[in-house]
């Protein structure tokens, strides 16, 4: 029998100790912020420990937790390696081959967003209007994911699913207030306290996991048994070509395209050009701040992420020895799906334990904290990519001469998108976070990173280059997601509407292949041939 | 070789390059800091 909710006495107190916190950090950033460049970046009023833990929060947040580590618990440790690539890529190249390029430029250009830098890179209103246009229309799709996360854990740990619709609209309310009043001071200082709760959280039910299931070899070998027991049936939610939850599975095949694939590459590689990331490069005040933060963001997206994945992984062996049931199995057989496998095991897990109350309601709050902080960051994005970016250019072509300074307006965008991000969390499908994560990062990678490398790295940045690369890689990634990709035509079944199936070959190995795998290396070569073509071109006049 | 249970050398693979970049970050990380404060202090002055 499933274990009943939080005690939410406890629970609430906690909650009501932490959006005290909350409201006055919100507070503070709210005196911190003067005008618009301080709504944007903060610039120069954050520290390297508040840069690494906001990056981080941002980052991982609901998703990694809740949406990977479900999607670990199905398809086992071989999600470790999107631990891995967000370590090197998210971190080491993130940091030192883009961010630092990014605080200078963006420093020496005045940018205060990422649309807003790539446009005065290029000298392009287009790449500029382009950009804030994908942000906003694309990362609504993420947000809504990420609270319907947040709002899931907090409707199955406290039982109170008969009050969703409240816990969604609070849920909201609480981003809302403190994004709209404190940019991004308030952001990066709420997400630094919610990173320490998320740290402490994971780092918690790692260790209550080893202990439960009997120390970390003990674990490891009950899990890697497990798939002597489980082998040939065929409810565990996975695809041909797996091969247990300790083992790689074969290459090439169904399994391993979309473990590799889609949640590998398409988050791993999609970091690179997150909106709301970049800006944490342009807050830092020095490179030394940026160098600092490393340290601090990789050790604490180790234990975060790290966690998640083993935690995701081993409750296999906890769900086996108390159900006889894997992760998948048990949480079918409750009518929910894979979005819920950490919270109830959580749940579960703490059930009837000493102080289990106070752990349960400690990993609540970091999985709220975890939905909070990268909501409240992606609404201060599409914040400004509407309310500074599209209206700054709307004002220009007005006949205005600077871009504009009117804070009020990135906020009524911010209210105006939130409401549209609640409403899109009741028509979108379960079981969406990692896919939704994955379709935003995806998408922004092979529209924008040889474009954003290019912009960094070029000292004559080449516009039409930069453009056929941008529009190559956005027309291809819409393609096969929308018409070849099994798993990314849900949030849009245009190939439904037109030919009556839900992808174009849906039996085919393709249907398996996240659209990143093509659409990058179609933006890359097209950009390369721009670049050598008006090389070609302006060899004679050099000659 | 099994490691708590893991013998597939992917899986280990994984983990091991996961605590390799975390030193690395943190060896470089706190290696560079005053280095970096020095060619900035450089670049501000010249």
């Amino acid at each position: 029998m499933a274990a009943e909710g939080v005690n939410l006495t406890m629970f609430g107190a906690m909650t009501v100790a932490f959006i005290i916190v909350t409201l006055v950090l919100g507070w503070y950033g709210y005196r911190n912020t003067r005008n618009n460049e301080e709504f944007l970046l903060g610039r120069n009023k954050t520290s390297p420990v508040i840069i690494a833990l906001s990056y981080g929060a941002t980052f991982l947040s609901a998703s990694a937790v809740i949406g990977f580590g479900g999607q670990a618990a199905v398809h086992g440790m071989s999600l470790m390696w999107l631990c891995f690539l967000n370590l090197f890529v998210g971190i080491i190249v993130a940091f030192l081959v883009f961010g630092k390029r990014t605080r200078r430029v963006g420093r020496r250009l005045g940018a205060s967003t990422f649309a807003d830098l790539l446009g005065k890179v290029y000298d392009s209103k287009g790449i500029r209007v382009f950009t804030a246009i994908l942000i906003i229309v694309m990362m609504p799709i993420y947000a809504a994911a990420v609270l319907k996360g947040g709002v899931n854990s907090i409707a199955v740990i406290t039982g109170l699913t008969e009050y969703y619709n409240y816990i969604l609209v609070a849920l909201a309310i609480v981003v809302g207030v403190y994004v709209i009043y404190g940019g991004i001071i308030a952001v990066m200082y709420n997400d630094a306290l919610q990173a320490a709760i998320m740290f402490l959280g994971m780092l918690v039910i790692l260790i209550v996991t080893f202990v439960v299931l009997g120390g970390p070899a003990e674990a490891g070998n009950s899990l890697a048994g497990l798939w002597d027991q489980k082998i040939g049936e065929t409810n565990l939610g996975v695809l041909p070509g797996f091969n247990g939850w300790t083992s790689m599975s074969d290459f090439g095949t169904k399994e391993w395209m979309t473990v590799v694939t889609t949640f590998l590459l398409g988050v791993g590689v999609g970091a690179l050009t997150q909106p709301q990331l970049t800006v944490r490069f342009m807050s830092a005040k020095s490179d030394k701040d940026l160098e600092k933060s490393l340290a601090i963001g990789s050790v604490f997206m180790l234990v975060v992420v790290g966690s998640a994945y083993t935690v995701g992984a081993l409750c296999n062996v906890y769900f086996e020895n108390e159900f006889g049931m894997t992760a998948f199995q048990y949480i079918s057989s409750i009518g929910l799906g894979t979005d819920f496998i950490i919270p109830q095991y959580i749940l579960e897990v703490f059930h009837g334990m000493t102080f289990g109350d106070v752990f349960i309601s400690l990993f609540l709050l970091s999985l709220v904290c975890a939905a909070i902080s990268t909501i409240s960051a992606l609404m201060h994005t599409i914040g400004g990519a509407g309310g500074y970016d599209l209206y700054s250019v709307f004002m220009r072509s007005k006949g205005a001469d600077k871009d504009s300074s009117d804070v009020n307006v990135n906020r009524i965008c911010i209210v105006i998108v939130l409401v549209l991000v609640v409403v899109y969390c009741y028509l979108m499908p379960n079981d969406i976070i990692a896919k939704a994560t994955s379709v935003f990062m995806g998408m922004t990678a092979a529209a924008l990173l040889p474009a954003y490398f290019q912009a960094l790295y070029s000292k004559n940045p080449d516009k039409p280059a930069a453009l056929a690369s941008i529009v190559t890689g956005t027309v291809s990634y819409l393609f096969f997601a929308l018409f070849i990709n099994k798993g990314m035509c849900i949030f849009l079944p245009v190939c439904e509407m037109l030919t009556g199936q839900a992808v174009l070959y849906p039996d085919s190995i393709l249907a398996f292949l996240d659209p990143l795998v093509i659409s990058l290396p179609i933006s890359i070569v097209t950009m390369a041939v721009f670049l050598l073509v008006k090389r070609a071109r302006a060899a004679p006049e050099v000659a | 070789m099994s490691i708590m249970g893991i013998s597939d050398p992917w899986i280990l693979g994984a983990y091991i390059g996961c605590f390799l970049s975390v030193a690395f970050c943190v060896i470089y990380g706190l290696s560079r800091g005053k280095a970096v404060e020095a060619e900035e202090d450089a670049e501000d002055g010249s």
